[in-house]
């Protein structure tokens, strides 16, 4: 099920929520795994098997924890069992589209989440950063709990294991994550998707076709879509969260204020670059070995960011464009760009849109085709006059809210706001984002218009 | 530790138990068309597993409707060939001295007709929509949108020269068109076929009552790529085949032709051609001017035809 649509909203949360608290507060645990069970089933209807799947990797973490409890023999035998059964499922439904195109199959829905979480448990309680949990009910809800299951954020055990156990269930913390759950909602649907449609527009087009004003427009589009779209995504996790008195961590904090590619990183999905930092560059020696390996080290840790975020070349391209800057800040250009911070934003505004592009089009060629409507060397400015004109007249009124919304500065303010204001604000962001959704579902085969 | 110890073996029974159960609806869930909807309804689009199963469904369906031979139907220009062939021969064989009408003739005649679109109107979905803004198209009436379908073609559309929305019937009270050109038929795939082709019947004659000395050029709906027809259970090339037969059912020679662009942006096995297309599913934006120029051959040679046959008689 997909956070924002109107059967999750309107169907599943309430019936969820009303038997949740309805029941008493120790059994609560065993609610949130049998709803969140119900949430990915709903999801996963066509092919019961990826249910099956989920079921069986909480299975292996919970035994593989608890088969390396203190002083046990062959710990290490166990932790590359759970963690190669997690990584062969990965890697399989992964990469098996590139390597046999006729298949069709759907990738199983929040696989590169919950496999990441379940690593994560069996890597901590090998290095003894946290006790094997014996009961297979904390381990499964810590897994599948359904706010963070399908995209995210990527929950160490550590952060949730005394929540488990015990959390606080108030009338105001359910206020105040549905608040962040709306706002993340009014992102995602108000903004990020109507934004998605500009850029999708020009490839249907051909980026041949497209004059070089409408190409930057275009790519800005986009960098706005994918933030907002993931951002209210974790938003709404969150927000989930909290109703239920768990405290998830944060997974944006304002990522294109940055000055520079190693800081937006540290802004952007952060819970997946402290996943990679804690168990993959830490581990293999961050930047304590010397130069040289400090730099095999970070290539690596890109090189499977890159592949996580997907199986085709453009994905391994984006890793690598990104490093590049990451290796040049480590030389020189980081300490210029915090020095002129002004320096270091246009230098932002330019390389994020820019590494979006690599993200953005998968395949090569057009990628090629792409990059010179951005960078017209060729002297060709553009095949229809004026058609950004068009286009902005159509979207001015989403960049707008976009670029401000990039800042910290709304969020602030809105935090200063009296309630009654916070209060009509969300029921109008409800409506807005309920409106939208529901025009969206008038047409029951909704997922194509042409 | 014991007590939780305890409380796993169930838990963990109770979950198996509810995969059982699962696997259990969904495949109870499967035969039924009507459960299917609603199961569709609930979960999240996984288009690509469906298909497999959806697909042999839609097929047995097809296969009672579709005529196992294609009728004679005059309908494309290729057709009308046909036509004059046949009249060609029958003349002959009356031995009639009038003169008869040759293709030669017509494609005379064709070649030095200039075609204006100034009074034509243009009615479809996204397109049509493309026609308007990449074929270079300077006149002509649109009356297009994404989505359009004869569902909802009466609501009322942005044209321009209208200050607000115009509905269909305002518009074609409000102005006389000489040549009504129709692309749709893809937003209805995901309808019963039957109850799409008795709303195109009444949309037909909704135009003709309206503008009875039109021409009303029927156009075949685009075909997708090859890769978007496999992963997609409704809007494939097997759905748009058939629809654009239904629509060459209509032409009567006089005031209804049909007009079919695929083989021009096809491959060689009936799918558009991934080469000109950047999503798929519409045609990139340099290709429109030729597409448009093929509209113009294609009437001049049509209307040419009409020319002749109305000054014969």
């Amino acid at each position: 099920m997909v956070f924002s649509s109107l059967q999750f909203i309107y169907i599943f949360l309430p019936v969820f929520f009303m038997v949740y608290f309805l029941t008493p507060a120790k059994d609560r645990n065993v609610i949130l795994y049998l709803g969140s069970l119900v949430f990915y089933t709903v999801g996963v209807i066509e092919c019961p098997w990826y249910l099956l799947l989920l079921l069986s990797s909480v299975l292996v973490d919970f035994a593989a924890g608890l088969a390396m409890g203190k002083g046990k023999k062959r710990r290490t035998f166990f932790l590359i069992a759970g963690v190669g059964y997690h990584l062969v499922f990965l890697i399989f439904f992964k990469y098996m589209n590139q390597f046999i195109p006729e298949n069709n199959w759907l990738l199983p829905a929040g696989i590169s989440f919950y496999s990441f979480q379940g690593i994560s448990y069996l890597a901590d309680v090998y290095r003894k950063k946290c006790k094997p949990e014996p009961s297979f009910l904390k381990v499964a809800t810590y897994i599948s709990m359904f706010p963070q299951l399908i995209a995210g954020p990527i929950v160490t055990y550590d952060e949730v294991a005394d929540h488990l156990d015990k959390r606080r269930h108030s009338k105001r913390r359910f206020l105040k994550g549905m608040e962040f759950f709306i706002g993340g909602l009014a992102l995602k649907v108000l903004l990020a998707n109507p934004m998605g449609s500009l850029f999708t527009e020009l490839g249907t087009i051909g980026y041949e076709s497209v004059s070089t004003p409408l190409a930057w427009m275009g790519i800005l589009a986009f960098t706005f879509q994918i933030y907002f779209d993931f951002f209210g995504y974790s938003l709404m996790a969150i927000g989930l969260g909290y109703c239920m008195g768990f405290k998830l961590p944060k997974n944006f904090n304002h990522p294109y204020m940055s000055k520079t590619m190693t800081e937006f990183w540290r802004r952007w999905h952060i819970t997946l670059g402290r996943w990679f930092r804690e168990y993959v560059y830490i581990p293999m020696g961050g930047n304590r070995k010397g130069g040289f390996r400090t730099l095999i080290n970070l290539a690596v840790v890109w090189f499977l960011t890159g592949i996580w975020h997907g199986s085709s070349v453009n994905f391994l391209m984006w890793a690598g464009f990104i490093l590049i800057f990451i290796l040049l800040e480590k030389l020189f250009l980081r300490k210029i760009m915090e020095k002129f911070s002004l320096l270091g934003h246009l230098y932002m505004f330019l390389l994020i849109p820019l590494s979006w592009v690599f993200f953005a089009i998968t395949d090569f060629s057009s990628i090629l085709v792409f990059m010179g409507r951005l960078f017209p060397f060729d002297g060709n400015f553009g095949v229809y006059p004026g058609d950004y004109l068009e286009y902005l007249g159509s979207y001015w009124y989403l960049f707008i809210p976009a670029f401000f919304l990039a800042t910290p500065l709304p969020y602030k303010l809105y935090g200063k706001c009296p309630v009654a204001l916070k209060v009509v604000g969300m029921l109008v962001l409800l409506g807005g984002a309920t409106y939208c959704m529901f025009r969206g579902m008038n047409d029951p085969f909704l997922y194509f218009r042409f | 530790m014991k007590k939780q110890t305890g409380n796993n073996i169930p838990m963990i029974l109770l979950s198996l138990l509810f995969v059982l159960d699962v696997f259990l609806v969904s495949g109870y869930f499967y035969p039924d068309a009507e459960g299917n909807f609603w199961v569709k309804m609930l979960a999240f689009p996984n288009r690509y597993e469906v298909q497999e199963e959806y697909g042999e469904l839609a097929d047995e369906n097809m296969e009672e409707v579709l005529p196992s031979e294609s009728e004679e139907n005059p309908e494309t220009t290729g057709d009308i060939i046909g036509i004059i062939e046949a009249e060609a021969e029958e003349e002959q064989k009356d031995n009639d001295q009038e003169k008869v009408i040759t293709i030669e003739d017509v494609q005379a005649l064709a070649g030095s007709m200039e075609i204006s679109y100034a009074n034509s109107l243009f009615i479809g979905d996204s397109r049509m929509v493309g026609i308007k803004k990449f074929s270079g198209l300077e006149e002509g009436t649109f009356y297009a949108d994404t989505g359009m379908s004869i569902y909802n073609v009466y609501r009322g559309e942005k044209v321009e020269g209208y200050p607000r929305k115009i509905k269909l019937e305002d518009l074609l009270a409000d102005a006389d068109f000489d040549r009504i050109y129709v692309m749709m038929g893809i937003n209805e795939l995901g309808y019963h076929f039957d109850v799409t082709k008795s709303h195109y019947d009444e949309f037909i004659n909704f135009l003709r009552e309206r503008e009875p000395d039109a021409e009303i050029y029927l156009q075949a709906n685009l075909h997708v790529t090859a890769k978007s027809s496999a992963r997609d259970s409704v809007h494939n090339n097997e759905g748009l085949d058939k629809m654009n037969e239904m629509l060459a059912e209509y032409v009567d020679g006089e005031h209804i032709f049909y007009m079919d662009i695929n083989p021009m942006f096809d491959d060689e096995n009936g799918a558009l051609d991934s080469e000109y297309t950047g999503d798929g599913v519409h045609v990139k934006g340099k290709y429109h001017a030729a597409w448009l120029e093929w509209i113009t051959e294609e009437t001049a040679f049509i209307e040419a035809w009409l020319a002749l046959n109305g000054a014969k008689e």
